[in-house]
């Protein structure tokens, strides 16, 4: 009796997991493990116009990617430019974001107002912001220079000069708010008795942030880099946004490229860009990898 | 007692942050206030006056594009053996609906997925397919994918939902992402002794989830929802890529932003339209402010 009880138990548990889960792992493993299997297969094949049909080409793409690579100098533009985007993003991005956290943490001054406005942009559309930004950097601020100096100044994105900057600017501006605010979080979850510890040896906020904080939260930290690695190149830096699909070569990203060239719909590109995509994956990955037990292993330690 | 030292550096470095802080406000607070400023402004007036009050305060511009938007989309049909290309012109409404369907479904969705699976996998943990799903996920969270857009695209086509507003938001129903993990950290927190109770009681598995559990984490699965219902209002990219015919607002302001097509591209009227786009999201924000910056945490503190 108890058997036949435990066992009808038993096999209502696995009915709801099945409820549960059935549908979610199914979708899974169409659109995740289908779909990258898929973009594998695409990396060897090419499209036959006359047959309609994906067939078996070697390693045709990957050769045309690497001479699309050294000889046309459009994804090696493309490389470098994410690379830049990369490297701004990590250099100062990272830093003011765990100022910025660390602020409103200790609850200095505005820091809830801060709070507020540093997730705003992520509340507010991306193409409603960069379309306001484009009136402002070509017909306002030139106007206001023009108001101060005297002397008239072209636009930012008219400048070739400060065009690249300029847009770089706005996709560096709207990345970190959501960061503060998981940065924010984690560090509330310090203890207070470290802090207050820390505090009678007359550490200074500074040291505070540096010594104790940072430290404490360094898996965050990890986090966030190896998802930034991870976004290298599929990350726009709002060209799209800003040119449709006709940005200039020279402000290319990787993610742009094969969004843009993705975008078109054109079948006999997808083989091309499904090897570009597993290239750059096999190298993120590694990369990613490294990075991360690098970090495991020299990372701070709390003692 | 020994009086504590004053170190002016402390001060310095709260204050380049107070510094920093106010300068990112700023930017988005002028450039939100300029942009509104100019949507209120006649084309002439623009021209004439780009840093000044209006001429006349209007909102002219925005019953213009009330009245006027709209986005042209082309469809194939094959009809009698022939393929065809018919335009069609989607109005205001249909774009608010398709907003809504993508925006509110996606974001129920993507809420409800990862909500039914993390509670499986919390419940179940010493499951081997717990284990495996829950590997599964910050494996995939890892790994970066490049350039599978193409595959998505054509296993899309192949399952017929390629274009499909209903079908496209099956992708939605996804759970190996990091809400995945907010969901499970939140069931793990909960007291064995509710579902114990519930047992006792003679009530069901899916009873004991649906009116034990499920107002318990109600709260999450709400700020969720919130955050993906403003990524999805806000995103054009995947609707561009996915459902070229059923076009959003965000996608309407996107054609609206970078073409000459609809007529109406001067910058008041563009800018109008973008803050029209900004209306329901920072209602939304200003209701739900608390919540969506509530504690969302990853990769928690170094004990």
């Amino acid at each position: 009796m108890a058997n036949y009880k435990k066992e009808k138990v038993k096999k209502e548990q696995v009915l709801f997991y099945l409820s549960f889960t059935l549908i979610p792992i199914i979708l899974f493993v169409i659109f995740y493990i289908v779909v990258n299997v898929n973009s594998i297969l695409m990396a060897f094949q090419e499209y036959d116009f006359y047959g309609g049909k994906f067939i078996f080409n070697g390693f045709s793409n990957f050769k045309d990617f690497f001479n699309e690579f050294t000889e046309t100098g459009v994804m090696k533009k493309a490389f470098g430019n994410s690379f830049k985007l990369y490297l701004v993003t990590l250099c100062v991005g990272l830093p003011l974001a765990l100022m910025f956290s660390f602020y409103i943490y200790k609850k200095q001054a505005g820091a809830a107002f801060f709070r507020v406005c540093l997730y705003l942009p992520q509340v507010l559309s991306t193409i409603a912001l960069v379309t306001i930004y484009k009136y402002c950097v070509d017909a306002a601020l030139p106007k206001l220079l023009e108001t101060i100096t005297g002397k008239s100044h072209e636009g930012l994105l008219v400048n070739l000069d400060t065009q690249f900057g300029t847009i770089m600017f706005l996709a560096f501006y709207l990345s970190f708010g959501s960061n503060v605010l998981i940065y924010t979080s984690t560090m509330s979850g310090i203890s207070d008795s470290i802090v207050e510890s820390a505090q009678l040896e007359g550490v200074n906020k500074f040291q505070e942030m540096v010594l104790i904080t940072l430290p404490l939260i360094f898996p965050t930290i990890t986090n966030f880099i190896l998802m930034g690695i991870a976004t290298i190149f599929t990350d726009q830096m709002l060209l799209y946004n800003f040119y449709a699909g006709n940005a200039e070569v020279r402000l290319f990203t990787v993610g742009y490229y094969m969004y843009k060239e993705t975008q078109k719909g054109d079948l006999s590109l997808y083989p091309l860009l499904s090897a570009m995509g597993l290239c750059f994956t096999v190298v993120l990955t590694a990369v990613t990898f490294t990075v991360k037990h690098l970090m495991n292993k020299y990372g701070p330690s709390c003692d | 007692m020994e009086k504590r030292k004053h170190n002016p550096f402390q001060h310095i470095f709260e204050i380049i942050i107070f510094i920093l802080l106010t300068f990112f406000v700023l930017i988005l607070f002028l450039m939100i206030a300029w942009g509104l400023l100019t949507s209120l402004k006649e084309n002439s007036d623009f021209r004439s006056n780009v840093l000044g009050f209006p001429e006349k305060w209007e909102f002219v511009n925005y019953l213009t594009v009330i009245k006027n938007f709209y986005v042209e989309v082309s469809k194939t049909v094959y009809s009698a053996g022939s393929m065809y290309i018919v335009q069609k012109r989607v109005e205001l409404a249909e774009l608010l609906l398709n907003t809504l369907i993508y925006s509110v479904g996606g974001s129920f969705l993507s809420a409800l997925c990862p909500c039914l699976v993390a509670y499986c996998v919390a419940k179940y943990d010493k499951w081997f397919v717990s284990k495996v799903i829950y590997s599964t996920v910050l494996v995939i969270m890892i790994i970066p994918i490049v350039g599978n857009l193409p595959a998505t695209l054509s296993v899309m086509q192949f399952l017929g939902i390629y274009d499909n507003i209903f079908g496209n938001l099956l992708t939605k129903f996804n759970f190996t992402n990091f809400y995945f993990l907010v969901f499970y950290g939140g069931y793990k927190a909960v007291a064995k002794d509710y579902t114990e109770a519930a047992y006792l009681d003679g009530a069901s598995e899916w009873q004991t989830f649906f009116l034990i559990i499920l107002p318990l984490v109600k709260n999450v699965f709400g700020t969720i929802m919130l955050i993906k219902f403003i990524e999805f209002w806000n995103d054009y990219t995947a609707v561009l890529v996915y459902l070229p015919t059923h076009p959003t607002l965000a996608y309407g302001i996107f054609i609206m932003s970078t073409t000459t097509i609809t007529g109406l591209s001067t910058a008041p009227i563009r800018i109008a339209g973008a803050m029209i786009l900004f209306v329901p999201t920072v209602i939304i924000f200003s209701f739900f402010q608390k919540r969506l910056l509530g504690n969302l945490s990853m990769g928690g503190v170094k004990e």
